[in-house]
């Protein structure tokens, strides 16, 4: 097996753990075996290239990474033998995403600070990095706008033995070129200026380029209108140009009102006559378009071989590549002194005199090119860093919307709907993030632009592909900070859904079960009240708790639930009860975290009175811990929690039997008020607080039971923390 | 699969992914790869289920109850790890229903004469 395929395989390998646990665990091996034959397959029989193959592979995988993920997260799927369940219709699908979408327009709408920071944040991220792509994209990616631009290179010379490390070229080296090297396709030697125009609508300052007739040539440019210049053009006597000369687009249309006469018409340049035979085509321009005239330049072949400052553009044969130039290029400097009487070898040693060959991209931007990379490496960054607050954001969001996702789950929601609601949610502020950031982008691009002096400028725009790019970063982005959430939420069961934000009420927590009074306990020292709803509803013996429980509480809840059902029988209930029903028990005052074990007793009780129908008693009170085994564990903070039972009018507190030595730092007044029993099993507990009365419900027919009426069987009680 | 009330065809075309691996069930139980292999040499090469394909919509008819992985090994000579699916009779009835809707489409255009041989 070649070292290829073992490579494709680790990749693939690498790529599969993106799917679904379930997937890998069903398919993964069968996956990668096969793949293995694939690729060997491929490598037997020519025609199929192994890494052609394995890159089908791959796409193929990415390809169907979503409907492995949408397998996993919907909600039910239709078991084997259940028949075939059409998926949804693409219009079905349609018109959930637009509803969805709408209802995350709707809760983001409602919170407009915080969308507000969001989008914001994003469209600074986005829009640096359109703007800063849409720069690099233009003046780096795309090829110049010339045919065969790559061909298309720069010759200058050096000479640092002199001081002089950049020259540009000699009428005399390009002479010596242009005759000799056959290796370039042709040279020509070009300057650039600026010429007071007269002749034309007004009299201007044009940007003038003078070039040997081949320049066009060299360009594979014809004009638009007109004859590209010719030999014949220039004569030696010409030293400050000839007399043609050819406009460019731009000053066609605006300085001479597009013409289409303007063909032989003769304007005045620098006080010399000189004729237009030209019209450049539409977007052309060398080396930029900021180039308003052509003219034609002469050059002597045998000039002088010491007056540097022409700049020398070449084309490259066919098959010579742009190193492959350079090597024969060195040949021709090194054989200069046999052309050229008064240049001797030993003062081109001192001279350190070279010649380089460099593409025509790269001597227009070689200047920026590491730069601009650096500059887009760095917003790349700062929209890692925008993605990461506005996830934080979220992610503080979703904390403090658990209320709103218990409710959802208890009218059904499953956890495809929870993350499809984070989803569009997220995706919805990407999008946003997106469109302001383009319009960011294309304002500070303006504003960059003017302040940086780029070359290419003039090809830099906000084009199809920065759009792309930024639709591209707005829903990966969105994506990427919505599935964070996603990630913490949608992987648990709901209960975890409603996991605790860390703040917890302090330990003086009393549980209590009377009803009234609420208001007056809650504002009292320590705590606040608790009510302890439990229904009961037909179902099949799951358990739901909510109210911002810490995990500590939620257990004690578990724990009291199993020390009920484990002892059933002694509390007289039916254990298919059980398997029957749900629970939902629920702390009301659902904004304030609750956690602590000292609700422990006052759950039991709770649950007991569900599920006997034994009401409880109103003017008592209860704390302490339960164990699975129903023993009632000391808890802290008893003093408090009796002060504050006296104060809410509480006659009877049932406290653990070890934290009866508490009672000795309890004021005289509370504990007379009080009756205080020490409990050593929760049996006690439920004994003294549950009523001996049965309350009529629908108890042993809870499955005929409509929701309604089982809810009226539910059971209050209330504890207090 | 939602039929026309009118026609008892099925209303959307099958995907061609899960239509192959119908097919190449048709004939008895396989494993993956022998879908795989079935499904190419049928089609002359032109379908190659690459394997995220192939489970994904593995997966996908197992689901919706028209295939079913047996249980232990039909072919004890062949390789142990693979798992066997064969057709349920959902999925012979979608198979056919497809089929059936094709087989309508080929006759509507052999009405015309799209098939003339122009």
């Amino acid at each position: 097996m070649s070292a290829c395929i073992r490579l494709a395989l680790a990749s693939y390998a690498c790529l599969l753990r993106l799917t679904p646990r379930s997937y890998r665990a069903d398919f993964g091996n069968e996956s990668m075996s096969d793949l293995r034959e694939i690729l060997l397959e491929a490598e037997r029989f020519a025609g199929q290239t192994v890494v052609g193959t394995a890159l089908r592979a791959h796409l193929d995988l990415m390809y169907q990474l979503p409907g492995t993920w949408w397998a996993e997260l919907r909600p039910e799927p239709a078991g084997s033998g259940r028949g075939a369940g059409a998926p949804p219709g693409i219009r079905e699908r349609t018109m959930n995403f637009m509803n969805e979408l709408r209802l995350a327009a709707r809760s983001l709408a409602k919170r407009p600070g915080f969308t507000l920071v969001a989008v914001l944040t994003l469209a600074l991220g986005i829009g640096a990095n359109v703007a800063i792509f849409s720069i690099v994209n233009a003046v780096l990616l795309r090829p110049l706008p010339f045919e065969d631009s790559d061909r298309l290179v720069q010759i200058r010379h050096h000479a640092p033995g002199l001081d002089l490390p950049e020259l540009e070229n000699s009428e005399a080296l390009l002479g010596y070129y242009q005759r000799r090297a056959p290796f370039l396709e042709g040279v020509a030697g070009w300057g650039r200026g600026s010429s007071n125009l007269a002749g034309a609508d007004q009299a201007i300052r044009v940007n003038v380029v003078a070039g040997q007739p081949a320049l066009f040539e060299l360009l594979r440019t014809q004009p638009f209108m007109g004859r590209p210049f010719n030999a014949d053009d220039v004569t030696p006597d010409q030293e400050d140009g000839s007399d043609v000369v050819a406009l460019s687009w731009n000053t066609w249309r605006s300085d001479f009102g597009a013409d289409p006469s303007v063909l032989g018409r003769v304007i005045e340049l620098d006080g010399r006559s000189v004729e237009v035979v030209a019209v450049m085509p539409e977007g052309f321009g060398f080396p930029d378009e900021d180039v308003d005239l052509y003219r034609a330049l002469y050059l002597d072949p045998d000039g002088d071989f010491g007056t540097f400052g022409i700049r020398g553009l070449a084309r490259l044969a066919p098959d010579v590549s742009v190193a492959a130039a350079q090597l024969r290029i060195d040949e021709m400097v090194a054989g200069i002194p046999d052309r050229f009487e008064r240049i001797t070898t030993e003062f081109l040693e001192t001279a350190g005199f070279s010649a380089s060959v460099e593409t025509l991209r790269d001597s227009l931007v070689v200047d920026v090119e590491s730069a601009l990379w650096i500059i887009l490496g760095t917003v790349a960054f700062v929209l890692l860093i925008a993605c990461a607050n506005v996830a934080n954001l979220f992610l503080v969001r979703a904390e403090s919307r658990q209320k709103e996702m218990a409710v959802r789950a208890a009218m059904g929601a499953g956890r495809r709907a929870v993350a499809t609601t984070f989803l569009s949610e997220s995706l919805l502020l990407g999008i946003g993030g997106g469109v302001v950031g383009v319009l960011i982008a294309g304002a500070g691009m303006d504003a960059l632009l003017r302040i940086a002096d780029l070359p290419r400028a003039s090809e830099i725009s906000l084009d199809a592909a920065s759009l792309a790019v930024a639709g591209i970063l707005s829903v990966v982005a969105g994506l990427a900070f919505g599935a964070l959430p996603m990630a913490r939420y949608a992987g648990t069961r709901f209960a975890a859904v409603l996991r605790d934000n860390g703040r917890e009420v302090d330990e003086d927590a009393i549980a209590t079960m009377t009803a009234e009074k609420t208001e007056k306990v809650q504002a009292a020292f320590g705590g606040s009240i608790l009510n302890i709803e439990a229904i009961r509803m037909p179902g099949r013996g799951r358990i739901e708790v909510t109210g911002q429980l810490g995990d500590v509480m939620r257990e004690s809840a578990q724990a009291a639930l199993s020390f009920v059902r484990a002892n059933c029988a002694e509390f007289d209930v039916d254990p298919k009860l059980f398997r029957r029903s749900d629970i939902h028990l629920h702390f009301p005052e659902g904004a304030t975290p609750k956690d602590g074990p000292s609700a422990g007793v006052a759950i039991a009780t709770c649950l007991v009175s569900l599920f006997t129908g034994r009401p409880v008693r109103h003017d008592l009170a209860m704390t302490g811990e339960v164990t699975l085994k129903g023993k009632v564990l000391e808890v802290g903070g008893v003093k408090e929690k009796l002060l504050a039972a006296q104060r809410a009018g509480i006659r009877t507190v049932l406290v653990p039997k070890d934290n009866l030595k508490d009672l000795e730092d309890v004021p005289e007044e509370v504990r007379r008020a009080l009756d205080v029993i020490g409990c050593e099993e929760v049996e006690t507990n439920i004994c003294e607080a549950l009523l001996d009365t049965v309350v009529a419900n629908d108890l042993d027919d809870v499955e005929q039971a409509a929701p309604a009426r089982a809810a009226r069987g539910g059971e209050r009680a209330r504890a207090r923390e | 699969m939602a039929r026309d009330s009118a026609t008892d065809r099925p209303r959307r075309p099958m995907k061609a992914a899960w239509f192959h691996i119908l097919l190449a069930l048709a004939d008895g139980a396989q494993h993956g790869f022998g879908i795989r292999g079935s499904v190419k040499d049928r089609t002359g090469g032109a379908v190659k289920l690459y394997p995220a394909t192939l489970y994904g919509s593995i997966r996908e008819l197992s689901d919706e109850g028209l295939i079913q992985a047996l249980e232990g090994d039909d072919d004890p000579d062949d390789d142990q790890r693979r798992r066997y699916y064969r057709l349920t009779r959902a999925g012979r009835e979608a198979l056919a229903a497809e089929v059936a809707r094709q087989q309508d489409i080929l006759d509507q255009a052999r009405a015309t004469r799209a098939l003339s041989g122009a």
